[in-house]
């Protein structure tokens, strides 16, 4: 279980901004490709060093600097640091951060909303974002707020107001939901193991000297090839593909190729210690339940 | 018989007994009674009743006689008030004598220490109404023979709550010492205060004032003001029969005008001070007035003084003198110059005759007129710099007799001098001109009734003599321009009618000098014009023709113009230019000039219009508008001349408008016939059915509400470059391409930022950034399946990056206030398709868009095959994730078009770009959907 995220001491903040908010006392200026701040009387507020300043709500910037991505207050202020291989802005004022299990929420002032601790985060119907960390899925509202824990096995809405829930084999349905209709206690009943699942676990839980230890080795045995071509598909997506556009560049530059083969050795082992992603892991976990 | 003589005798007795009662009472008891302290009690009660004051009386005596001769004294009389002294006699005597049947008063005595009086604390005991005193007393008072005399006497009075008077006199009185003379002896010294100014008046009688033979004499007595004497010598006799000599040497000018300004002296001279100020100077005057006949003499020194009408133009006068006689005032010889520079000369002279009655004045003055006065005071009382080239004299005769004026001016500039109106010469310059004013005014009515300007080539220039027998001859020197006009001084000097005439074409800056301002510019100008407001409403009447004149002020070029005044209607034909636009204009206007004015019919012809600038230039006054005006000669550069002009000053009740081309940023539209009206409101309504825009066509709806600076434009669009389009609507360079159809409903305001929705259709366009998308999802499907990479067509993938073109694009976008709110753009072709939705922010560039791109993973042939047998076939599902993504994105992904493929066979992809699309800022995120 992780621990709450810091309170956001803006609460105030409007879900979007007006043209006339997004108005600022600085605009962006280019030189030889790169951008900065000039204030409105042309003075340089920011030199032009970043290869990308991008604006998110009334006061930060998100911006790029040595393919690292960091946040920046309209005055030069470094509000995150560039260390960060992936950005994403979320509603023009939410920004997403993280290189590989460090994703988090920040809003403009570089205020956590949701810790830098998670795999990845999605965006999901009626204001909440679907968390992953730990090969479990989970549920925050907006404001940081845990609604449902990281110790699903998966977690999707197939409707703007439904969601179903897989937890420990079974799948819950839940409807009407959004961020104020949900709550921890639906899973109340059921054991709720929150314990942090590494790979001695797994080994353990699909121990040689259970009774479905040849299921299980089955499973990773298939799981040794099967993961081959997910991790490929992984790392040209983080490596290439995740820069959206940007992919023509990096193609064209090939700056990809010597960062693969410890991608792809890091996604290909991530796929392979996942517990619920085998072909056998539904019969699996079915058999592990009934036991 | 006995009984009548007992009744008489008992009547007699009565009487003597009751008038030796009266006697008594007269002779004892009321002297007894005015002495009591009772009745001194009752007296000074009654007044601490009546007003609150304190009132001491001390030892009153009264003595009474039967020869009617009474005395009284007092040692003291003491008024106050809350401790302040308000009244006070100390040591009052009086004795005078009673003729009661010629109701005679004779006073023998009147004689005090002293006497103080704070007239205002007194006026202040009694506030009630004050009741008419003026009749006239019947009984005579004759203090003639009297002892008179007080030593001390002070008096504090207010002749206004502005001026204060603090009157001291020492020894005053008259004595009767002597024997058929009697010396009159004073000294008195006055301080008048007003405004935190102080006049001191001071006099004497050093001897010199006496009754003597019963007449009573002043013989050179010195009267002060401030630092300047008057000596008075007066004799006058008992039936009022007087003499007096009035004399000064170097009279300080200002000295009288702050004793006259107090007002202790009723007068009015601040009527006639109101044009002056700064006045000093010093005159010398000797004026006698004997009975009703006056005669004086006044010789100007020096005198200097500052018209406040004239921009405070100083004058010094260094002589003149004014004789003075009882039916004439004569002016003679007063010469002196202004601005403080000698070679600035000005005269005058003349006379007034019968001036208390008709006031016939008759005065004449002459001037040389500088650059001095053109350009440091007439600049300024025209607002319009003006400038003089050489010394033009200058005479304004004055003639006038029962408040009737008559007034004439000329004024004349010879060859080689000229007059700069702003930046620009009057023309003529080589030839002699002169002005000639005739002027009238009569009951606050100035009648101009000719002010004529003529031309003198130089050698044609006649000598006065000349010119006086050529008029005698009979032959008119006819002026080249004239001017008349009447104008209602008392009605805020409302002009009556006013209109000047042009025989013959001149050049159009004539008209500056009249207007004193500078507004014309080149060009030539004709006619006759009258506005005559006589009427209910004023209406013009006249021709007026104008060729090749520029008018910077309203950035109009008239190549030619022709206005014809009659009746009811002013047709009005020009040609010229407004801006960079050329205009032809002709129509009929009501003869009505009172605002607004109703443009019957108009046809008006613009051969270009910069409709951005113009819109701009409305939103901001013109303020930052181009100074620029499109004349025959090209383009003409000019001052930046801002003038606020109210459009709902203009109704235009029909107009046919044609346009030859125009402009709206980078959009080229033209050959553009609409119908135009303007309402009382300042709202443009615009129809046209086909007109040419943007390399298409189009049918517009347009309106304008100027006075609000709300803007509306509806355009329908066929075949249109949307690139063009994009480019200037939404800054968007080189993003779509390809022949748009569809509408726009766009408005703005003074902020010209824009609002509305436009929905368009492109069959065979193009969208460069989607040829990109395209690029990155090939690659994609190249990488992730590295097997299918064995395909020697996929090096034609990567090197060549696709140009977004597709068979169809449509769009639908809402604008609100230059953020466009509501992206909706599908393109359509049978390998892919695109949805792209999000959020542009057209003033910063800032986007946040979504562009879905779903094509088919089919392949035929050993792509298709190698593609079933690859790797990931073996653990293809799609990830819970996925699903969530699938759901969350459902209604966007629904708005996806078909392709010619089945639908399980295709995949989905999404690219999301945040940050400024214009400029390559932005960070972009690419997934697979489905």
């Amino acid at each position: 279980m992780c621990e709450n995220p810091p309170a956001v001491t803006n609460s105030e903040i409007p879900a979007t901004y007006t043209a006339a908010q997004q108005v600022r006392s600085v605009y962006v200026f280019s030189e030889k490709n790169l951008f900065g701040l000039k204030d409105r009387n042309g003075n340089i507020v920011v030199p032009a060093k970043y290869q990308k300043m991008v604006m998110t709500g009334r006061n930060g910037w998100i911006v790029q600097k040595n393919s690292k991505y960091g946040l920046m207050d309209s005055e030069g202020n470094y509000l995150i640091k560039p260390k960060y291989r992936y950005a994403d802005r979320i509603f023009g004022r939410y920004i997403k951060l993280g290189n590989d299990n460090d994703f988090g929420i920040y809003n403009e002032y570089g205020e956590a909303i949701l810790p830098p601790e998670y795999r990845s985060i999605e965006l999901l119907y009626g204001r909440m974002f679907l968390t992953y960390k730990n090969f479990r899925y989970g549920v925050t509202d907006f404001k940081g707020n845990i609604l449902i824990p990281n110790v699903c096995e998966d977690i999707y809405m197939p409707s703007t107001d439904t969601m179903k829930i897989k937890y420990l084999g079974e799948i819950y349905e839940i409807n009407k939901v959004d961020a104020d209709n949900i709550s921890i206690s639906l899973l109340n009943g059921k054991n709720n193991d929150e314990k942090e699942l590494n790979f001695k676990n797994i080994i353990s839980d699909t121990g040689a000297l259970s009774g479905y230890s040849v299921l299980t080795f089955s499973d990773y045995l298939i799981k040794v090839f099967s993961s081959i071509s997910p991790a490929h598909e992984e790392t040209i997506d983080e490596l290439i593909l995740s820069h959206g556009v940007d992919t023509v560049g990096i193609l064209k530059k090939f700056s990809w190729v010597p960062k693969y083969p410890i991608t792809f050795g890091k996604n290909y082992f991530e796929h392979f210690r996942n517990p619920y992603n085998g072909i056998l892991s539904d019969t699996r976990n079915k058999l592990i339940n009934k036991r | 018989m006995k009984l009548s003589k007992n009744i008489i005798l008992k009547f007699l007795i009565s009487f003597f007994i009751i008038l030796a009662c009266l006697a008594f009472l007269y002779i004892k008891v009321l002297p007894q009674v005015v002495s009591s302290d009772k009745f001194i009690n009752y007296v000074e009660n009654s007044v601490k009743k009546s007003t609150g004051a304190d009132l001491v009386i001390k030892n009153p005596q009264l003595k009474t006689n039967f020869n009617s001769f009474i005395e009284f004294k007092v040692d003291e009389v003491l008024l106050t008030k809350n401790e302040t002294k308000m009244f006070d006699l100390q040591n009052f005597e009086t004795a005078l004598s009673l003729k009661i049947l010629f109701r005679d008063v004779v006073i023998k005595k009147l004689v005090a220490q002293s006497i103080y009086t704070d007239a205002d604390a007194l006026q202040s005991l009694n506030n009630t109404e004050q009741k008419d005193n003026t009749k006239k007393s019947k009984w005579k008072v004759n203090v003639f023979d009297a002892l008179l005399g007080v030593n001390n006497a002070e008096v504090l009075y207010s002749v206004n709550p502005e001026t204060k008077i603090h009157f001291n006199g020492k020894h005053i009185g008259v004595n009767n010492a002597e024997k058929g003379k009697r010396n009159v002896y004073f000294k008195i010294f006055t301080d008048i205060f007003k405004n935190g100014k102080k006049v001191s008046v001071s006099i004497s009688d050093n001897g010199n004032v006496f009754f003597e033979n019963g007449l009573f004499h002043i013989y050179n007595c010195p009267l002060s003001i401030n630092k300047s004497n008057i000596f008075i010598d007066m004799a006058a006799d008992k039936k009022q029969n007087f003499d007096i000599n009035l004399s000064s040497k170097k009279l300080n000018i200002n000295d009288i005008i702050e004793l006259l300004d107090t007002q202790i002296i009723e007068n009015n001279i601040q009527e006639s001070l109101v044009y002056f100020n700064d006045i000093s100077g010093n005159l010398d005057f000797n004026l006698n007035i004997k009975n009703e006949d006056i005669n004086g003499n006044f010789k100007l020194n020096n005198a200097k003084f500052k018209i406040k009408d004239a921009d405070n133009v100083p004058v010094t006068l260094t002589k003149g003198t004014v004789n003075l006689t009882s039916d004439e005032v004569k002016l003679i010889g007063f010469e002196g110059f202004y601005d403080n520079n000698p070679e600035n000369k000005l005269d005058f002279e003349g006379d007034v005759k019968d001036y208390l009655k008709s006031i016939d004045t008759n005065i004449t003055g002459k001037a040389h007129v500088t650059n001095d006065f053109f350009k440091t005071h007439l600049s300024n009382i025209t607002g319009t710099p003006l400038e003089l080239n050489g010394d033009a004299p200058t005479r304004i005769t004055l003639k006038s007799k029962n408040n009737i004026m008559d007034l004439n001016w000329f004024f004349m500039l010879k060859p080689g001098q000229n007059i700069k109106v702003g930046e620009n010469y009057l023309p003529f310059e080589d030839s002699l001109r002169f002005m000639q004013a005739d002027m009238h005014l009569e009951d606050m009515i100035l009648d101009i009734k000719s002010l004529d300007y003529h031309i003198v080539p130089k050698d044609k220039i006649l000598s006065r003599e000349e010119y006086a027998q050529k008029r005698a001859e009979g032959e008119k020197f006819e002026p080249i321009f004239r001017m008349k006009s009447s104008i209602d001084l008392a009605n805020n000097n409302l002009i009556k009618f006013a209109g000047f005439e042009i025989p013959e074409p001149l050049p159009s800056e004539i008209l500056n000098a009249v207007l004193a301002q500078e507004i014309f510019q080149k060009g030539l100008i004709s006619g006759n014009i009258m506005f005559d407001n006589r009427g209910s409403y004023p209406v013009l009447d006249g021709k007026l023709s104008m060729e090749k004149v520029l008018i910077p002020i309203q950035k109009m070029f008239v190549k030619s113009a022709f206005i014809e005044a009659k009746n009811n209607l002013i047709h009005l034909d020009a040609k010229g230019g407004y801006r960079r636009a050329k205009f032809d204009f002709n129509g009929d206007i009501v003869n009505t000039l009172k605002f607004p004015i109703t443009v019957k019919n108009l046809n008006l012809s613009l051969e270009s219009l910069d409709l951005y600038g113009l819109l701009d230039g409305f939103n901001n006054q013109m303020a930052n508008a181009e100074n620029v005006i499109n004349t025959d000669e090209g383009l003409v550069s000019v001052e930046n001349q801002n003038t606020e002009f109210d459009i709902r000053n203009i109704i235009i009740e029909k107009c046919k408008f044609h346009l030859d081309k125009g402009t709206y940023k980078e959009i080229v539209f033209g050959n553009l016939d609409a119908d135009l009206t303007l309402n009382k409101s300042g709202v443009i309504d615009i129809k046209s059915n086909r007109f040419d825009f943007a390399e298409g066509q189009s049918s517009l709806r347009a309106n304008f509400d100027l006075p609000n600076k709300k803007y509306n434009v509806k355009l329908g669009i066929l075949n249109v470059n949307s690139d063009m389009v994009a480019n200037a609507l939404l800054d968007l360079k080189r993003e779509i391409t390809g022949k748009a159809s569809g509408f726009m409903d766009l408005s703005t305001d003074d902020t010209m930022r824009l609002n509305g929705s436009i929905k368009f259709k492109i069959s065979d366009g193009a969208i460069g950034k989607i040829g990109l998308v395209e690029y990155v999802l090939k690659c994609a499907s190249l990488f992730r399946n590295t097997v299918t990479m064995i395909n020697p067509a996929t090096f034609a993938d990567i090197v060549n990056v696709p140009d977004g073109s597709f068979e169809k694009i449509t769009g639908d976008l809402k604008l609100n206030n230059n953020v466009v709110t509501g992206i909706n753009i599908k393109t359509y072709s049978p390998l892919i398709s695109t949805y792209i939705a999000g959020r542009y922010n057209i003033d910063n560039g800032d986007t946040s868009l979504r562009v879905y791109t779903k094509f088919s993973d089919s392949s035929k042939g050993i792509t298709g095959f190698l593609r079933k047998i690859s790797l990931n076939s073996l653990a293809k599902r799609i990830s819970a994730n996925n699903q969530s993504d699938v759901n969350y994105y459902a209604i966007e992904l629904n708005e996806l078009p078909e392709i010619d493929a089945n639908e399980k066979n295709c995949q989905i992809y999404l690219t999301r770009i945040e940050g400024d699309v214009v400029n390559n800022n932005y960070i972009s995120s690419l997934k697979k959907i489905k």
